[in-house]
């Protein structure tokens, strides 16, 4: 059924581009929400305190009376930079140990797993805590303790590719040639895991967001007053009876950022996984 | 409905009469002593000795002594002094000693008499700074206590105190049973208090719940209710929940934003008082440039005080007027709180911040820059009337950094030497758990033994003022109320003029109770009483 093959590749071509859009216009708001911003995010009118969103003030006032809208755009950069840097490092983090794990195999290896496997019996958002509360309040405070509850999992997942890799006939044909340890991991392996890598990072991306609000949430995000949306989402949340926007707007913002991640993480690996292009 | 429901219905019906029955009696049973009452508390319970450095996570520990433990002296809802375990006292004229008569037929939860043995053990127990390190303005005067009959204690200091009767009315001077510490050690009693309260320990599990049982044996007779339970809800919104839902008959700390809707619900019942705890910013007066009276004051004049009170606690606060709160023993009105923002540019213009670069004020070529420390659900509101002035303060030319600080580890960063201070303002708030203002004064503003050392009390900024501190020597030992209040007047006018606080609002204290109950009391220093409730 050609024309129903077609159609299930079109909707996922759907998938991948509606994740691109959506995630490049988030990306676009970090970029320049400062200049979009009606207000500035710390501008605060005591005398519009919880106020409903209005022709004014489109997504109401906070609780010391600071545009909502305003503070969600110039918010933007912060939970996006949490959510790039920490897969950024995770990745590269995650992706050594992995490969040199899974390639020297033997001690090392079991080095290697040792510590994924005792790091993975925590959960991730409990080991982002503990780090966070560790390293204290702050961005840097975020993006390790996000980073750090990634890089388990990422070493795992790539282990257990480069594991695969490694038996291939063209890798032994390289070691038996005499080529480095060092290139045959950059030449060979590397690239052969790269598809798994892009995938896990797009999906870890959404995961990122939620962990890094989540801290936010509990206090342990960025110092006030800077507006990232879990500390809004948590200040918000005493005021729930009396002005539900404060807790819905953060809300749609992040739950809309980790759609886009998902949908952008699900296209790329039906776009690039050549298993599930079958 | 066919006729097998109807027969199901009826069999259901049967069975549950005399079930209905049973519940009618226990019901008209229980309204004879009242039904068990949950109190929901916003902090948590962690340890229950008076002495080994007090009931820890305030108001809590207070709270939950109230129902376990007697003290010579008690407080009504007021704050006035009424007589506990003392029948009467007397304060000698020197004001160097006061001389109690003990209750008769007074008992501990143990069986044994309090006797006046056991209240010279507990005094004494509470007199050593080894082992009760906390509160120590109003246990260090006393330097002896007697016991010269079975009913008679007197307790004596050698220079005149005129707070005798607030010293052993604070929560610190609960009663401990000797035999109890005797049996078990010193160290049980914070996991098993036995005291002489009308309530006594059923089980405690510390950071969550204490349940605790009336104490049939009470001298003031058998309680109103059978059974306390306090649950640890440290979430508003979840203790506000469970009133609605009647899973708790009593919560503290409502939300301000919450009282007037809950107000209007038929099932609950909101109790507001004023507090006597006067919330500020305490300056590091050991750093420049806020070791400079000019910015402390310019630093008052630019914060919207009177605003904060009105808009951010929905009017259930009100803007200070002196160091202390208006209802404190002894207060009086030590200025006004201005808000002019002129004024204050005026001020540091005239301390020498002049030249605007970027919007921030410099000195001779230095950036005028602020660490501002913040807990966040301590204290009412802390961490949105800290953005708010750290905007008003930015909008001056003031660089702002705003340094938050996790709840657990706030009070540690105030108690440090002064060389590990990381804050120039940060925020602080002082009830006066026995009600004086002179305690009160005396804790905040007396001057330090060592300035680099860890704080005696709480004088966090380094406050030092000879005058301040020989009114407040003189107020120790004067006998003569007018005349004590003239001389804490004083000092809360110099203290005000100062400013070694930024000055900021004192918040009403909020309970809900289901309706039904009867018996809560609100303290003004923050305590939510429920050992008369009725259920």
């Amino acid at each position: 059924m050609p024309a129903a093959a077609n159609t299930y590749r079109a909707k996922r071509r759907v998938r991948l581009w509606a994740g691109a859009a959506l995630v490049g216009t988030y990306v676009l708001i970090a970029l320049i929400g400062d200049r979009l911003a009606p207000y500035h995010p710390d501008e605060q009118d005591l005398f519009n305190i919880l106020g409903a969103p209005d022709a004014a003030h489109w997504l109401g006032a906070d609780n010391i009376g600071r545009d909502q809208f305003s503070r969600l755009l110039v918010g933007t950069r912060f939970t996006l930079a949490v959510a790039f840097l920490s897969v950024v490092l995770a990745v590269t983090i995650g992706a050594t140990l992995g490969l040199i794990g899974g390639y020297f195999g033997g001690r090392v290896d079991a080095a290697v797993t040792g510590l994924v496997d005792l790091l993975l019996t925590v959960p991730e958002l409990i080991l982002a805590i503990a780090i966070a509360s560790v390293v204290g309040a702050g961005m840097t405070g975020l993006i390790v303790a996000t980073t750090a509850s990634f890089v388990p999992r990422l070493a795992r997942l790539i282990r257990g590719r480069v594991l695969e890799i490694r038996e291939e006939e063209y890798v032994q044909a390289a070691i038996t040639v005499g080529m480095s340890d060092a290139r045959v991991l950059l030449r060979h392996v590397m690239p052969n895991a790269v598809t798994v890598i892009v995938i896990e990072a797009s999906l870890l991306a959404g995961q990122a967001v939620l962990v890094g609000t989540a801290l936010g949430f509990l206090g342990l995000g960025v110092q006030p007053p800077a507006p990232e949306w879990g500390t809004m989402l948590g200040a918000g949340r005493e005021y729930l009876d009396v002005a539900p926007h404060l807790v819905v707007m953060p809300g749609i913002a992040i739950s809309l950022l980790i759609f886009g991640f998902n949908l952008l993480g699900d296209g790329l690996r039906d776009a690039l996984d050549p298993r599930s292009r079958a | 409905m066919d006729r097998r429901s109807v027969l199901k219905l009826a069999a259901g019906a049967a069975a549950a009469a005399p079930l209905s029955a049973l519940n009618l009696r226990r019901a008209i049973a229980q309204g004879a002593a009242g039904r068990p009452i949950t109190y929901g508390q916003s902090t948590s319970l962690t340890a229950l000795d008076p002495g080994q450095g007090g009931f820890l996570n305030y108001p809590a520990g207070y709270e939950a002594a109230l129902c376990l433990y007697d003290r010579l002296i008690d407080f009504d809802e007021n704050l006035r002094f009424v007589p506990q375990l003392a029948e009467s006292w007397q304060i000698a004229d020197d004001l160097k000693s006061i001389r109690f008569v003990l209750r008769r037929g007074a008992k501990f939860h143990d069986g044994t008499p309090i006797d006046a043995a056991a209240v010279k053990f507990n005094i004494e127990r509470t007199m050593d700074r080894q082992r009760t390190p906390t509160n120590r303005p109003i246990w260090d005067p006393i330097t002896a206590v007697e016991a010269p009959d079975d009913r008679t204690v007197i307790a004596r200091t050698t220079t005149p105190f005129s707070q005798l009767l607030n010293i052993f009315a604070h929560g610190s001077a609960a009663m401990v049973s000797p035999t109890a510490i005797q049996r078990n050690g010193e160290r049980s009693i914070a996991q098993n208090p036995v005291g002489s309260g009308p309530f006594m320990l059923e089980s405690f599990n510390p950071g969550q719940q204490l349940i605790v049982k009336a104490f049939d044996d009470y001298w003031g007779g058998k309680p109103a209710t059978p059974r306390i339970t306090f649950q640890f809800i440290a979430e508003a919104a979840t203790r506000v929940s469970a009133l609605r839902t009647g899973s708790v008959d009593v919560i503290d700390a409502v939300p301000v934003q919450l009282i007037q809707s809950l107000r209007r619900e038929q099932n609950i019942e909101v109790i507001t008082k004023p507090g006597l705890r006067p919330m500020g910013f305490v300056i590091n007066l050991t750093r420049a440039p806020y070791d400079n009276v000019l910015v402390r004051r310019a630093l008052n004049f630019a914060v919207p005080v009177q605003t904060i009170a009105e808009r951010v606690f929905f009017g259930f606060a009100r803007a200070s007027d002196s160091p202390l709160a208006f209802n404190t023993r002894d207060y009086r009105k030590a200025g006004d709180p201005v808000f002019d923002a002129a004024r204050a540019r005026a001020l540091l213009a005239e301390a020498g911040w002049r030249d605007m670069v970027n919007n921030v004020l410099h000195k001779d070529g230095q950036p005028l820059k602020m660490t501002l420390q913040t807990s966040e659900g301590l204290f009412p509101g802390d961490v949105a009337v800290t953005e708010i002035a750290a905007r008003a303060w930015q909008q001056i030319g003031i660089d702002v950094t705003i340094n938050k600080i996790d709840r657990s580890a706030y009070w540690d960063t105030l108690r440090q030497e002064r060389a590990n201070l990381r804050f120039d303002l940060a925020m602080f708030g002082f009830n006066p758990s026995n009600a004086s203002g002179l305690y009160h004064l005396e804790s905040l503003f007396k001057s330090n033994a060592d300035d680099n050392a860890r704080l005696d009390v709480w004088n966090i900024g380094r406050y030092r003022n000879a005058r301040v501190d020989e009114l407040l020597r003189t107020a120790n030992v004067t006998p003569d109320p007018a005349r004590q209040t003239d001389l804490l007047g004083e000092a809360q006018r110099i203290i005000w003029e100062d400013a070694p606080y930024v000055w900021l609002q004192v918040n009403e204290n909020a309970t809900a109770i289901k309706r039904g109950v009867s018996g809560v009391e609100l303290w003004p220093i923050v305590f939510t009483s429920v050992r008369k409730a009725r259920g």
